[in-house]
């Protein structure tokens, strides 16, 4: 199959009119997310969807919610602090790229990366203008973290390893990434 | 129904020490910051009517 130009991608939110009945991923949760419960995360503010599609099929999503991170004070490395040095937050917001997929036929393709950095792109560009925002997380499928260490953008580990189990929260952090 | 979404994760022991060493070990590449910039173009091809 030809690879598909960006350019001829159309990006919206998700709505009410959208069919994903020939929607196919190589997950059967993010199928079951996008047909069964998307709209309704979507209507409960839980989280945005939005849709890519190509000659007007829908090939790929991707959804974003407003998250936080509590981390346990450890004494000798709280490092956010306000500026008289006595208050400190030890929860911090983030943006959860919470799921991002692409149908069977388009996957291989280099859409999955793109879409990735269209969504890195709307935090940076637009959240964090509105929004205090410090992290951008993701919880990889173990299939998919390749899409996020390839990326080039810092994903690094956000939590221990825990036997028997392989995935876990990868971060970047957005606060560094802008500002040095 | 999918799996739902780990929000508001709070890190404790084990979490918090990779947490906190990977926060002081955290280092922006020149290319990371020329890769955001790219998902930024990326982004304004194509961004999003609210």
């Amino acid at each position: 199959m030809a690879s598909i130009n960006w350019d001829d991608i159309s990006v919206e939110a998700l709505n009410s009119q959208h069919d994903f009945s020939d929607f196919h991923c190589a997950s059967e949760d993010l199928d079951d997310f996008i047909k069964n419960d998307a709209l309704h995360e979507q209507k409960c503010m839980l989280s945005r969807t939005y849709l890519f599609s190509y000659e007007g099929h829908v090939i790929g999503f991707v959804s974003l919610s407003a998250d936080s991170v509590a981390v346990q004070r450890l004494k000798t490395d709280d490092i956010v602090r306000k500026q008289d040095g006595k208050a400190l937050y030890s929860n911090l917001p983030c943006i959860l790229i919470g799921r991002l997929a692409v149908i069977k036929q388009y996957e291989r393709q280099g859409l999955g990366t793109k879409i990735l950095n269209w969504a890195v792109g709307l935090i940076t560009d637009v959240v964090c203008k509105s929004v205090g925002c410090r992290y951008i997380t993701v919880d990889p499928k173990a299939e998919s973290l390749a899409l996020y260490m390839k990326s080039g953008l810092g994903f690094t580990q956000m939590e221990a390893l825990k036997p028997g189990k392989i995935e876990t929260r990868y971060y970047i952090n957005i606060y560094k990434l802008l500002n040095e | 129904m999918a799996k739902a979404l780990r929000l508001g994760l709070t890190l404790n022991d084990e979490d918090a020490k990779v947490f906190w060493q990977n926060e002081k070990t955290y280092v922006v590449t020149p290319e990371q910051k020329l890769q955001l910039k790219a998902a930024q173009k990326i982004y304004q091809s194509h961004p999003i009517k609210f």
